[in-house]
């Protein structure tokens, strides 16, 4: 599921002249997720689905305005969006972070148990556990790293994950089970257990 | 240590990692994407006629903190000289305004003017440039004695000084007075309305426009203080590099922590300033009775001082305030009223209606202002 990003600068800045408001929407399709995936990073843990979509609002108006009155911009736009995103999520993360909220899990409580209550040495930094649980779930394959990702750190439900692999939910809901099997036996091998 | 997710662990993921993660990010909806962005263009809406107001008055260019355009150049001081300058250049229009309205006025008297004189007194107004952030309109006040102009230049005189958004508003308000009826003395205009009366000598209108930049000044600097320090004084950053270490010539803010990760702000490189009143008084604005409220946006820490940047929401229905009134004076302070109009007829159908609240300046024992009493509109 690697995104291509295909507007470049000159062609935004073309854009925006022939019709800012379809640049805006052409703007919102190609990076949408892109800054969406960017701010749920950092507000996952505190703040709710719409606190999120007000900072993805935040940026993309941030990135309009830009776009509009910096016209000396030339450059890759895919780092230059991030890094908008990145500090705008920081700050909203800053505000939101009082509430120390957590996300609101989907109604299939039972299937988090399997990705709660692992062990993990307090020797291993979060940087270095990062890399091995990506890692884990890249070598399960698709579909199954794409439904681990959406089920446990997306928190999306079998149902809208279904439409995203096509697959039925039921169909959804057993590769879950079998690949988090797989995955726990995986981090088992490597002092990181239940 | 246990994990109650073992999956919150790629909460605040490095570059690299966030690569996967981005990948796997579900794709928005339909109605996601519409509604995220209706809500974009909202809010772009919003800033793009703050920026342009404040464009139009002052020639401060907006930049985010996190600024990512190329080389980064020294905006210190000088951007608040300018801005200074601008102002005073309005004012001075104003007061040249009303010194050439009271020639003019006491030329009428001789003349006994009236609707056959080729001087036939206007009610006639002095477009009083507000601009700057949020206050996207030029409002028009009565200024002392009449205006003589000859006839269809009315508009075009109150024009001369506003900014680029005064037209529309301005002719708005020309026809509201265009039904007073006034009569005039060498020192004072009084103007009768179907609603109210309203008399103001040439010194308070005087001071009423200088209120107004006042105003301005002060709206801005919140701004500034709130959320784009960088704009008055240096500031730590650090070059953008993308996840294969490649610069683009960007630059972010460099957040400071201590040891033990606590957030301490952006460190103020600015040479001179280690403390929070060292910024309040290069910014200068604020009275020392007032800029105490703004301690909470720094943070003294080991003999420096650094910026808790933060934003404030904008209200879609704000559209420019207005100072419109003396309401009080002491010994050395000036108090006024200010009016606040905001307008949903484009956004959800609701009427314009207007909000008041105080403004007031301090002045200093050289005649000098700084504002003592401001807060932002709703």
């Amino acid at each position: 599921m690697k995104e291509e990003f295909k507007l470049t600068s000159n062609e935004l800045r073309e854009h925006l002249r022939r019709s800012p408001s379809d640049c805006h929407r052409a703007l919102m399709k190609e990076y949408g997720r892109y800054v969406y995936a960017i701010v749920f990073n950092k507000l996952r843990n505190c703040g709710t689905e719409e606190d999120i979509e007000e900072c993805v609002s935040d940026v993309f108006a941030d990135l309009f305005i830009r776009f509009e009155y910096d016209d000396q911009y030339a450059g890759d736009l895919k780092p230059y969006i991030g890094t908008v995103a990145k500090n705008k999520a920081i700050d909203c993360y800053r505000r939101l972070s009082a509430k120390n909220s957590r996300m609101v899990y989907t109604d299939e409580d039972d299937m988090q148990e399997l990705a709660s209550d692992f062990s993990v040495d307090d020797t291993v930094d979060d940087h270095e556990l990062r890399h091995v649980l990506l890692s884990a779930i890249d070598s399960l394959g698709e579909p199954d790293s794409t439904i681990l990702i959406q089920k446990f750190y997306y928190n999306r439900n079998s149902t809208e994950i279904a439409q995203a692999v096509s697959m039925t939910p039921t169909a959804v809901r057993t590769r879950c089970t079998r690949a988090m099997t797989k995955l726990r036996a995986m981090l088992t091998e490597i002092g990181i257990t239940r | 240590m246990n994990r109650e997710n073992i999956f919150d662990v790629l909460t605040n993921a490095e570059d690299n990692a966030m690569e996967m993660i981005t990948d796997k990010c579900p794709d928005l909806t339909e109605a996601q994407l519409e509604r995220l962005l209706a809500k974009s263009e909202r809010k772009y809406k919003i800033r793009k006629r703050e920026i342009e107001s404040r464009n139009g008055a002052n020639q401060i260019t907006m930049t985010e903190y996190d600024e990512v355009t190329g080389v980064e150049t020294h905006r210190g001081t000088w951007i608040r000289m300018v801005s200074t300058a601008a102002s005073l250049v309005v004012a001075a229009g104003v007061i040249w305004g009303s010194i050439t309205f009271m020639k003019r006025t006491r030329t009428d008297d001789i003349n006994n003017g009236g609707p056959d004189d080729p001087y036939a007194s206007e009610v006639v107004t002095s477009t009083t440039a507000v601009t700057g952030t949020g206050t996207g309109t030029a409002y028009t006040t009565i200024v002392g004695g009449t205006y003589t102009t000859a006839a269809g230049d009315k508009a075009d005189s109150a024009k001369a000084s506003a900014s680029a958004e005064a037209p529309a508003t301005t002719e708005a308000t020309t026809e509201r007075t265009e039904s007073t009826t006034e009569k005039t003395t060498a020192a004072q205009t009084e103007t009768t309305t179907a609603a109210t009366t309203k008399s103001i000598s040439a010194e308070d209108a005087e001071l009423i426009a200088r209120a107004n930049e006042y105003h301005t000044l002060a709206h801005n600097q919140d701004w500034v203080i709130r959320t784009n320090l960088g704009s008055v004084m240096e500031v730590d950053k650090k070059p953008i590099y993308d996840s294969d270490g490649n610069w683009y010539g960007g630059y972010t803010l460099n957040f400071t922590y201590n040891e033990s990760g606590d957030y301490i702000g952006v460190l103020i490189t600015e040479p001179g300033i280690t403390t929070f009143e060292d910024v309040m008084n290069t910014i200068g604005t604020f009275d020392r009775s007032y800029y105490e409220k703004y301690r909470i946006a720094f943070n003294e820490y080991n003999g420096r001082v650094y910026w808790m940047t933060g934003q404030r929401g904008s209200n879609i229905f704000f559209t420019g305030s207005e100072v419109t009134e003396i309401t009080g004076r002491t010994a050395n302070e000036i108090i006024f009223k200010v009016e606040d109009h905001y307008d949903g007829t484009d956004i959800d159908g609701t009427a314009p209606w207007t909000e008041e609240r105080e403004f007031a300046v301090a002045v200093q024992p050289d005649g000098s202002w700084k504002v003592s009493r401001f807060t932002l509109p709703n």
